[in-house]
């Protein structure tokens, strides 16, 4: 066997998460040499430098990913992995939501006087997964990834080992997670069956002849993959897991988990169908993807609405934007040949579905639409976690919404920061939830794809409702008398202040990262 | 003589720099207005003054300099509308504002001699009564927020005339109506100084749609003209490439492109040496929504919008009634933006698109009727306010209804002398009449002054050299221009509205017969005479004001006078003899809409009546009326001389004290029934079929259908897993039948 010839150049895709990979390590060797502190004993040990450190990484990887954006696209390690201006987005977007979350983190567990580094080194190990998932090129290498970062949350969500949610919570995700990684590896396997390769970029030029001699093999195959992507990005009928995981794990993994593992198996999900989807009927994977876009969307807020627990519906209002990135991704397939007529279908707008420029610009608005719902959900389950006490956790009312009621009157920052997430998540204008709703509803209409826009208009209105329902309680409900003030954090109130300045400032001047994006449009090999 | 002259015609500064720098004038005022908005509470009285007044000054200094910029014949303006380029001008683009379509927007700036006069007036007079302002709200806790309302009114104002398309300059418009209610009600808790605030701002939005349906219509015009003209209606090929360019550049809303429309539409359709006739004011517009109109209808429709656009801003018949009510604000906001500014915006608007106006007489002859009737009207309703604001608020409306008289009949020089004269000597009066409030305890009622000359030595002198200005009876600055305005009308004539400037004439004499009038009995009853007996202070208490209100009084008093300048014929016209100062200034910019009036014959204008004669009758119609005025109120006025007014006199003061009614009018035949249909519409569409039925309605069903969905939510890990199972079945399934079918 001879080693491949690699070079330093190669390395390149993998900077950031070799990054996050040594800082997790840091992280952990910093947690043996700790010294217990002479003032209160050992259980008392300073451990502030934790987040600092974990910080200071993240910030590492996403200044690489940046300069990575501006690289030219190749392919590394023999084709296992690339390197786009695609990935280096999505490493960039992953560090935005860990940052974030290592913050909240920081003041979560200070209150929950659990702070111990190997969390933080966890949620590093998690973003790097999360981070190798974009670049992976190879089914093999993107299996690897997604089990890196599915491990890493599993312990994550079950970090807080007291009382029954957490548990119940971890053991639900790992046992759902297994059962989505086996269906994800059969259809692996049913590929390579098919095609006689795993890797991307051989695997497509396969697909005319593998079609043509078994079909049945290549459909299911890619049928069980998208199966094992889709439980990952929570589309409807593979979302039911989690509002309850969502809700048992600790706050700042939730937030963790709706930014970056979304992020992450979305990109992949695009990288694989945009791939292998050239050579396949383009009507069967539009009408695919549109109709869990369509499900999803609308499940999704339906499911919010009823919701009292603020934390839950975050949940399902994480599933609805699932459902809204699933039409950018659904506008992606549609073609010349599409359908006419039906709720699903191109309507005369369409001639020849999207032009490659258009193309790259619902791959933007894709890219886009994750970074503000990175900025604005993170932001969210900050406030969320910044109001919990442990004391509520177990009657299960920590996160109702009367503990919302009259905020603006107790903590008005945090009322109004959690007003502008909410706002965003709405989709209501000046705010960056805005913009990138109309960014991906655009490319859709483009595609031709106009009655399911308007399902989703109507689905994002109808969200609205529960979203202001929040903003209502915190200005419009009296605060309780007897409640105690919640506590603050400096790490917690830093994370509020750069979400709610991401969340404003990229509503109003998208064009603020508009060099970035116009870079981001680009796959490799697209 | 001449080195003098060399050395103000020639700019001392490089093009490029002056460009760069005009947006500075907007910004300066825009910063203080941030400043002062954001962080005043916190500043202190003495730097939120300082702020505000040197943000204007500066922006005044900026002015100047761009002035005698401008004043260059080697500065040049270029547009991709015209190969030529402009002369005595400067212009700035800043790229595209927005664009949608064909529908594009440039963020253009553009100094020329119009807008630097209006320029030079706005930061002038802003800063001061920005410096006035400082010891009037000396006793206001409000004053960071009155100081940067008026910063942020003065940067609209500028933004306004400096824009150099329609849509920026409507942005102005908006940003001054917008200044102007949030002033006048500035004392909010006070629920009738509120409410006038609104009623301006609603009077002003009906005039405000109108403007925009016109900017609409223009968009258009402009784009079926560049589809349908041909060679022979710009002369050259060049000419029209250089059209179809602008107008793809620079979108159809600017300015210049409009200038060229102006220039390129009336062409006689007998020239028209090819086989395809040109397009002129007759040619039905081929295309669009518009179709089967001719242009002339529709620029004549335009023009009628803009009219009634105008008359909201600058409060003519029949929106005026917002003015008076505008009192309300604080005295120095009446002098600047009810006086001085804003209010003039109509007539700025018709001075810039003057090309436009003269291709349309019928339009012409609406805008000097509306004018006439204004003046007349506002200057009877005058005659019996006792209100010292009020009567100078009329007295407002019937010098604009002037400008307008001028502007209908083409002579859009003589609406700009009298907007610049106007600007000062009112600016005066008011800042007067705030003088005398603050020396009286805020008495405004003027049968309750008196005598008020004694002891304010410096308001006196200088109010009764406006006073002077404003009537006529001695021939200062207001004398001239007013009296250029009714010389344009006597020698002028409207192509198929001959009798129209006539009748305009006569009205105008009248109004200016009731200005000397009105004017001379406020004078008069304020300062003259003996101490009312139920004046709300004795007269030892009476007192000057400080040095801070004084010193613009006298400056604006000074102004009034030195603006006899551009109101008296030096120049050389060559076989006309001598023209005015101010009409040989604005040339350059009225030239197209000259030649299109000499082209067209849409407007005659005669240089036979003489100067000598319209002066003569102006003086002497002054003089009657001051006359009148002293003479009605020695003898008949009944607190002083113990005479009782005659009848028929009690019968018209009642009637014009009530403003003949209008209000009531309009309370009654627009707001009542409006309110009424509104509370119909809300107790039967709003409350039972959209709330109850839709809204409510669909909020049920969405929330049953939610609460449905959740039992599947059954937190039992076997069932979540088996639902995947099956979903993916369903999908494999499904897509087998897909490609077996």
């Amino acid at each position: 066997m001879t080693l491949p010839d690699v070079t330093f150049a190669d390395f390149h895709p993998i900077l950031p998460a070799l990054i996050l990979m040594l800082g997790g390590a840091v992280l952990l060797f910093a947690e043996v040499f700790l010294t217990p502190s002479a003032h209160h004993g050992p259980a008392h040990v300073s451990r502030a430098h934790q987040p600092i450190i974990a910080l200071v990484f993240t910030a590492a990887a996403a200044l690489v990913s940046g300069w990575l954006m501006f690289q030219p696209a190749r392919a590394v390690f023999l084709g296992f992995a690339v390197l786009d201006p695609f990935s280096a987005f999505l490493s960039l977007t992953v560090c935005v939501g860990l940052g974030l979350s290592v913050l909240i983190a920081a003041g979560f567990l200070r209150h929950r006087k659990a702070e111990r580094g190997e969390f933080y080194a966890l949620m590093l190990f998690g973003a790097a997964g999360m981070s190798l998932l974009g670049v992976s090129n190879e089914l093999v290498v993107l299996f690897i990834n997604i089990e890196v970062l599915s491990v890493s949350t599993y312990a994550l969500a079950a970090y807080l080992r007291r009382g029954p949610r957490p548990a119940e919570a971890a053991f639900k995700y790992f046992i759902l997670g297994a059962f989505s990684s086996a269906v994800l590896l059969y259809g692996i396997s049913l590929l390579y069956g098919a095609t006689g390769t795993t890797q991307l970029s051989a695997m497509a030029p396969q697909m005319s002849a593998a079609l043509a001699k078994t079909q049945g093999l290549v459909y299911l195959g890619l049928g069980l993959l998208l199966g094992g992507l889709a439980f990952k990005v929570a589309a409807v009928p593979f979302h039911m897991w989690t509002p309850d995981v969502y809700e048992g794990a600790p706050t700042p993994v939730t937030a963790l988990m709706s930014a970056g593992v979304k992020a992450a198996a979305f990109a992949a999900l695009v990288r694989v169908f945009l791939a292998l989807g050239h050579n396949l009927d383009s009507h069967l994977l539009a009408t695919l993807f549109a109709f869990l876009a369509l499900a999803t969307m609308v499940i999704g807020n339906l499911l919010a609405i009823p919701q009292r627990n603020v934390k839950r519906m975050l949940a399902y209002s994480s599933i609805a934007h699932a459902g809204y990135v699933l039409l950018g991704v659904a506008s992606l397939f549609v073609s010349g040949g599409a359908p006419t007529g039906g709720v699903l279908g191109a309507t005369p707008l369409a001639t020849g579905g999207l032009t490659a420029a258009l193309r790259q610009d619902a791959v933007r608005g894709i890219l886009f639409y994750l970074l503000a719902y990175t900025v604005s959900a993170v932001g969210a389950f900050g406030v969320v976690s910044a109001l919990e006490r442990r004391e509520e956790e177990d009657r299960g009312t920590a996160w109702d919404l009367d503990r919302f009621a009259g905020l603006v009157h107790r903590r008005p920052w945090w009322a109004v920061a959690m007003t502008a997430f909410m706002l965003s998540l709405g989709g209501i204008p000046p705010l960056v939830g805005f913009m990138g709703k109309l960014l991906i509803f655009k490319s859709a209409v483009d595609a031709g794809l106009v009655w399911l826009a308007v399902v989703g208009i109507l689905a994002s209105a109808a969200g609205a409702y529960y979203y202001l329902r929040v903003v209502v309680y915190m200005f419009m409900r009296p605060a309780p008398e007897t409640g105690v003030l919640p506590e603050r954090h400096g790490w917690t109130e830093a994370a509020l202040l750069l979400s709610t300045a991401a969340v404003v400032v990229l509503g109003i001047a998208p064009g603020l990262i508009s060099s970035w994006l116009s870079q981001a449009g680009k796959l490799f090999g697209q | 003589m001449e080195s003098i002259q060399h050395f103000f015609m020639t700019s001392p500064f490089d093009a490029d720099s002056v460009r760069h720098a005009l947006w500075l004038i907007i910004a300066l005022p825009a910063l203080g207005a941030l400043i002062n908005g954001v962080f005043g509470r916190w500043l202190g009285r003495a730097n939120s003054n300082l702020i505000a007044t040197a943000a204007v000054g500066g922006s005044f200094v900026l002015a100047l300099l761009t002035f005698w910029h401008i004043n260059d014949w080697n500065q040049v303006f270029t547009t991709p509308f015209d190969t030529r380029p402009i002369r005595y001008a400067v212009g700035m683009d800043h790229g595209t504002w927005f664009s949608a379509g064909d529908f594009i927007v440039h963020f253009g700036l553009r100094v020329d001699h119009l807008s630097g006069t209006l320029l030079l007036v706005i930061t002038g007079v802003g800063t001061l009564i920005h410096l006035y302002s400082t010891e009037y709200m000396s006793h206001d806790a409000g004053y960071w927020r009155y100081f940067a309302y008026l910063n942020l009114f003065v940067a609209m104002m500028l933004t306004l005339v400096m824009a150099d398309n329609l849509l920026l300059l409507f942005v102005g418009w908006e940003g001054v109506g917008l200044c102007s209610y949030l002033l006048i009600g500035f004392w909010y808790s006070d629920p009738a100084k509120a409410w006038a605030g609104r009623k301006a701002f609603i009077t002003n939005r009906v005039g405000d749609f109108a403007f925009l349906i016109a900017t609409f219509l223009t968009c258009l015009v402009m784009w079926s003209f560049v589809k349908q003209a041909n060679v022979d209606n710009f002369g050259n090929v060049t000419a029209q490439q250089a059209f179809a360019t602008g107008l793809r550049e620079k979108g159809p809303v600017d300015f210049s492109g409009l200038e060229a429309l102006a220039r390129a539409l009336p062409v006689d359709p007998g020239h028209a040496p090819t086989g395809t006739p040109a397009v002129t004011l007759q040619t039905e517009i081929a295309q669009g929504p518009l179709s089967g109109i001719t242009y002339g209808t529709v620029l004549t429709a335009i023009l009628l919008l803009f009219l009634l656009g105008a008359a909201g801003k600058s409060a003519q018949l029949p929106l005026y009634v917002w003015l008076p009510d505008a009192m309300a604000g604080p005295t120095p906001v009446s002098a600047l933006i009810h006086a001085a500014t804003m209010v003039t915006a109509g007539v700025y608007l018709f001075c810039r698109m003057s090309f436009l106006l003269v291709l349309s007489p019928t339009a012409m002859a609406f805008v000097a009727v509306v004018g006439a009737l204004t003046a007349l009207f506002a200057a009877v309703i005058a005659f019996a306010q006792d209100d010292i604001k009020k009567v100078l608020a009329y007295s407002t409306v019937s010098q604009l209804g002037f400008m307008f008289m001028a502007v209908g009949v083409g002579a859009f020089w003589a609406a700009i002398l009298h907007l610049v004269t106007h600007a000062f000597f009112k600016a005066c009066l008011f800042l007067g009449a705030g003088s005398v409030m603050h020396g009286n305890a805020d008495e405004t009622d003027i049968k309750k002054l008196g005598g008020v000359k004694r002891k304010m030595k410096v308001t006196y002198v200088t109010f009764t050299i406006a006073t002077a200005a404003i009537t006529g009876a001695i021939p200062l600055s207001g004398f001239f221009s007013k009296d250029a305005i009714l010389h344009a009308v006597h020698g002028t004539t409207l192509a198929g509205h001959e009798a129209i400037t006539h009748l305009v004439w006569i009205l105008g004499l009248l109004a200016a017969a009731g200005t000397a009038f009105y004017m001379t009995r406020v004078w008069f009853l304020t300062f003259q005479g003996d101490r009312a007996a139920d004046a709300r202070i004795p007269e030892e208490k009476v007192h000057e004001s400080g040095w801070a209100m004084t010193v613009p009084l006298v400056l604006l008093a000074a102004l009034s006078v030195l603006a006899i300048g551009y109101g008296i014929p030096l120049m050389s016209a060559g076989e006309h003899g001598r023209e005015p100062v101010m009409e040989n200034f604005l040339r350059p910019i009225f030239a197209t809409a000259e030649s299109i009036t000499s082209a067209q014959a849409t407007v005659a204008v005669s240089h036979e009546g003489s100067l000598a004669f319209s002066w003569i009758l102006a003086f002497v119609i002054a003089w009657v009326a001051t006359g009148a005025a002293i003479f009605a109120y020695t003898r008949f006025f009944p607190s002083r001389a113990g005479q009782p007014a005659p009848a028929f006199a009690k019968r018209f003061q009642t009637w014009t004290r009530d403003k003949f009614y209008v209000d009531e009018l309009y309370d009654l035949v627009i707001i009542k029934p409006i309110r009424g249909l509104a509370s119909l519409l809300f107790r039967v569409v709003d409350a039972v079929v959209i709330d109850t039925l839709a809204v409510r309605g669909t909020a049920w069903v969405t929330a049953r259908v939610g609460s449905v969905l959740r039992y599947f939510q059954t937190g039992d890990t076997q069932s979540y897993a088996a639902v995947m199972a099956l979903a993916l079945l369903g999908g494999v399934a499904w897509a087998l039948v897909q490609v077996l079918k």
